[in-house]
């Protein structure tokens, strides 16, 4: 479902175009007032200096940190690289900042992220990550994955809400939820032609937020920014409904309250209610050509 | 503990049966359906996900992603073993995997959950002869039960499943799952499923669709509604008021009516020896249903056939090109092939078109023929071969016309034959007259599709032929007329003498080649045997006075005596031998059958053997051969004699 790997740059990029790079982004928001926030989304570990070499990650670090503006910083990260050292560092170079490391922990059951998205960590090192970011006040925000390949729409349901419940007590203060949605040469999208793939149902992802949100300590943020979402390859319902629900949904991530999804109604939900039952009994994905 | 136990009932490989699971008993064949679906026998749910419900069993899937803490709530439910959604995509490497891992789950589970219990996910994707061997050992370990997935689209991946079930062993309860359409049902249940997943009603339902017989039909575009007379659509005249919620519920109960009409239909047409017409006559429901049927005649044919019985159905309606292979008409096109043998005495072949009527000699066209011959002939009519050419049974030999399912038969008449039943009858009519001297003469007294099949057939016909009359109808007068001249004329060519009436015996020995195998004719009914009666009621067998078979017009075929059995014995074909040295009651049930021949098709006619080898008894076999072997109980033969005590 990962297409980075097919985004990425053949050639190693060194660090003074990286810089140069983030030099450029920074000057585009010269016109902006404070507060800011900052995310450096690499696409990778921004803390693996294979991928940004160590000075080049410092010198960025101490751009932010010289910008009065910016008040909140969320870096990514595999959590290997979340270490003493990096840790150390970040909390020296951004004393007095938010920060918050972005990890896909993507599922807490170390079976689904082997076998459904061959991720190559486990729990427990997530779970090393976020007390060792701890230690130095960093925050981990947990990218949990809805609906890799090879689940059932119900498998994909509960595994959601149970790996936020688990990122919650592991200690993470945010949870975003990313809805696998169809990327171009995948594998997930060879399934997909052949309907062997459907992307997760809007009500799916509305039941995992709302049920997510009723277990969770309140002072974890849950959000969701869901990519294509009422497109096909993205996560769908019935056409009809796909826009007053993602509507509903980017509104409970501003303001946490499931009460915005309380009005929700469609027809749909029957075929929806029928699909978490009868996939887990007869393993047949349930797609409708649309 | 559960237990699925076959009951008597055999339309190709189609059962009823019942399934017992701790109190609860369930007939088969069953439908299963959702837990709200509270008028079905069977309901699904998955492990830890929904309620359980008060009463009536059910079938608990067991998500991959719960490791462990499996436990079946009751002893009435079962489960199904874990496996992953599209793993078939990673082909028949991966599904031998996935098939391992549910045999290590099934061990995991411990003493709690018993083999017999858990039912087995066949992937599609897997390979059905490798597949065997793990269904044996599978066997062996006590499951009992598999459940084979369709996605409706009857694809590769559908056929295969299909395929895969022909191979699964005979006494395990066989379940299918997935996406079912109605018009599924009848060949789901012909190759054998026991147990049939009706989620798609629900599907169906939730999408606005009211499902029939052969088609669907969308509810919420359809300007004016089909009719039903259904309980649920009676509430369907103010469709357009009804909530979303109230349609819905109206349409899955329309839906599972369906269903269940569907399988009820199937039931009925098994009981009647009809099904195999009912599996050809939803081939209409579209293109693919049709592929798929000629698709599975051709691989599954050994498992379709095992379970074609050799007797009964009063009437075998064969309309269309699905019927040209179907189980019964090919095994008959088959048999005469391989054990039709004509009598030295015949020196002529006559070619002759089939009648409506059955048996052919009943039919007007066929006594005016007859009249012909006695006319022409006399008493040399006996070295006639009578041969009737017919569509798609290719050929019938005179001596084999009662048999089932030259008697019953039945087929639109056209005049008109497509080029596959041409070519079917014209390799029947080559390798009929292989058997004859080259010396012999073929007359053939046909005209119209007949007459292509001669004609297609003639370059590779060693013998000469004199066509009596290839343009004009073959009962006109002057064609008739035609016909007794030309045999007049042979007679005197080939200097036939002899005025011997061989035709019961002819018969005799005809039929006990087709039923016992080729050469058994002679020794079942040998030269001093006396023969009494009439071909259209009973024929009698006596050698030195004994009785050794009955020919009956009715069924086409010969029963046997003890005494008839032991002489056949030698032969080795047909045979069963039983456990034990007294034969208690008039059956022999499958439990006490140690081996038999694998040949042995239900309806057949069967000789019994003791542990010594001994004549035992004689009757009329319930099973395949196989089957009697591999299934614990039911009845296996229904005997006819049987030795008496001390005998």
């Amino acid at each position: 479902m990962c297409s980075y790997l097919l985004d990425g740059s053949h050639e190693a990029v060194p660090g003074d175009k990286i810089l140069q790079q983030f030099r450029h982004a920074i000057e585009r928001a010269s016109s902006e007032k404070g507060p800011l926030s900052i995310k450096v989304y690499t696409s990778g570990s921004f803390l693996d200096e294979d991928e940004v070499p160590t000075d080049t990650r410092n010198q960025i670090l101490d751009l932010i940190s010289e910008d009065e503006r910016v008040s909140e910083v969320v870096l990514e990260s595999r959590p290997q690289y979340v270490t003493e050292d990096s840790m150390g560092i970040i909390y020296d170079l951004l004393d007095g900042r938010h920060v918050e490391i972005g990890v896909g922990l993507e599922s807490s059951s170390d079976a689904i992220r082997t076998l459904c998205i061959n991720k190559g960590f486990e729990t427990e090192d997530f779970a090393e990550a976020v007390t060792t970011a701890k230690a130095h006040k960093i925050g981990i925000r947990a990218y949990v994955l809805l609906k890799p390949p090879f689940l059932t729409e119900r498998d994909a349901l509960l595994d959601s809400v149970r790996t936020i419940e688990d990122a919650a007590k592991m200690g993470v203060t945010t949870i975003s939820v990313n809805p696998v949605n169809v990327q171009k040469h995948t594998l997930v999208e060879r399934l997909w032609t052949r309907g062997l793939y459907r992307p997760p149902w809007l009500w799916t992802l509305v039941e995992v937020l709302s049920q997510a949100r009723a277990q969770v300590d309140s002072s974890v943020n849950i959000v969701c920014d869901p990519v294509a979402a009422g497109k096909k390859r993205g996560v769908h319902n019935c056409r009809r409904c796909d826009e007053s629900i993602t509507m509903a949904v980017r509104n409970f991530s501003l303001n946490q309250k499931t009460g915005v999804f309380d009005a929700l109604d469609c027809d749909c939900r029957h075929l929806w209610s029928h699909t978490l039952e009868h996939e887990d009994f007869a393993l047949l994905v349930h797609s409708i050509k649309r | 503990m559960s237990e699925f136990m076959i009951d008597r009932g055999h339309d190709g490989p189609a059962r009823v049966g019942t399934f017992k699971a701790g109190e609860s008993v369930v007939d088969t064949p069953a439908l299963i359906g959702p837990m709200d679906a509270s008028r079905l026998p069977l309901r699904y749910s998955t492990q830890g996900r929904d309620e359980t419900p008060t009463y009536s069993p059910v079938i608990f899937s067991w998500p991959f992603t719960i490791e462990k803490d499996i436990q079946l709530p009751r002893p009435i439910d079962m489960l199904l073993l874990p496996s992953m959604i599209a793993g078939d995509f990673l082909g028949s490497e991966a599904a031998g995997r996935l098939l391992d891992y549910q045999i290590e789950a099934l061990e995991r589970t411990g003493e709690e959950i018993t083999p017999s219990q858990m039912i087995l996910r066949i992937p599609s994707s897997l390979d059905s002869v490798a597949s065997e061997e793990d269904f044996r050992k599978l066997s062996q370990s006590g499951v009992r039960a598999a459940a084979f997935r369709f996605d409706g689209s009857l694809g590769p991946s559908d056929y295969n499943s299909l395929i895969l079930r022909g191979s699964t062993p005979r006494n395990w309860l066989t379940l299918a799952i997935g996406r079912i359409s109605p018009w599924m049902v009848p060949i789901l249940y012909y190759v054998g499923f026991d147990v049939l997943d009706v989620g798609h009603a629900f599907e169906a339902a939730a999408s606005g669709t009211r499902l029939w017989r052969m088609d669907s039909e969308s509810v919420g575009e359809s300007k004016q509604l089909r009719f039903c007379s259904c309980p649920a659509c009676a509430s369907l005249s103010g469709l357009k008021t009804e909530s979303d919620d109230q349609l819905t519920g109206i349409l899955s109960k329309h839906n599972l009516t369906v269903y269940e009409m569907l399988l009820s239909e199937s039931i009925q047409a098994m009981n009647a020896g009809r099904l195999r017409w009912l599996v050809e006559s939803m081939t209409h429901a579209s293109p693919p249903m049709g592929g798929l049927l000629r698709r599975i005649d051709g691989e599954l044919y050994a498992h379709l056939e095992e379970f074609t019985p050799t007797i009964g159905s009063k009437f075998i309606p064969l309309i269309g090109p699905e019927s040209y292979n179907s189980p019964a008409v090919r095994r008959f096109r088959e048999r005469v092939t391989a054990r039709y043998t004509p009598p030295e005495h015949k020196r002529i072949v006559l070619l002759l078109p089939c009648s409506a009527r059955k048996p052919y000699s009943d039919s007007k066209s066929h006594k005016q023929f007859s009249e012909a011959l006695d006319a022409s002939l006399g008493g040399l009519r006996f070295s006639v071969a009578e041969t009737i050419l017919t569509s798609p049974l290719g050929l019938v030999p005179r001596e084999l016309e009662r048999i089932h399912p030259a008697a019953q038969y039945d087929i639109p008449v056209t005049g008109d034959w497509d080029a596959e039943e041409t070519d079917i009858a014209a390799k029947a009519l080559v390798a009929h007259l292989r058997k004859f001297e080259d010396s012999a003469i073929v007359v053939a007294h046909v005209s119209g599709g007949y007459l292509d099949v001669v004609q297609s057939a003639e370059k590779e016909i060693d013998q000469s032929i004199i066509y009596t009359t290839p343009d004009h109808p073959v009962t006109s007068k002057d064609s008739l007329a035609a016909l007794g001249d030309t045999l007049h004329d042979m007679k005197e060519i080939l200097n036939i003498e002899g005025r011997k009436q061989t035709e019961l015996r002819d018969t005799l020995r005809a039929t006990s080649d087709y039923q016992f195998g080729q050469g058994s004719g002679a020794i079942l009914i040998p030269a001093e045997a006396k023969l009494r009666g009439k071909l259209y009621h009973t024929v009698t067998c006596k050698v030195d006075g004994e009785q050794v078979c009955a020919f009956v017009s009715e069924a086409g075929t010969l029963s046997l005596t003890l005494d008839g059995g032991r002489r056949l014995a030698p032969l080795n074909h047909s045979w069963i031998k039983f456990e034990g040295h007294e034969i208690k009651g008039g059956s022999i049930f499958a439990v006490g059958v140690s081996e038999a021949d694998t040949g042995i098709r239900p309806g057949d006619e069967v000789i019994i053997l003791d542990p010594d080898g001994k004549v035992a008894a004689v009757g009329r076999s319930e099973m395949s051969g196989r089957e009697m072997c591999e299934l614990a109980k039911g009845r296996a033969v229904t005997l006819r004699h049987k030795r008496e005590s001390g005998e």
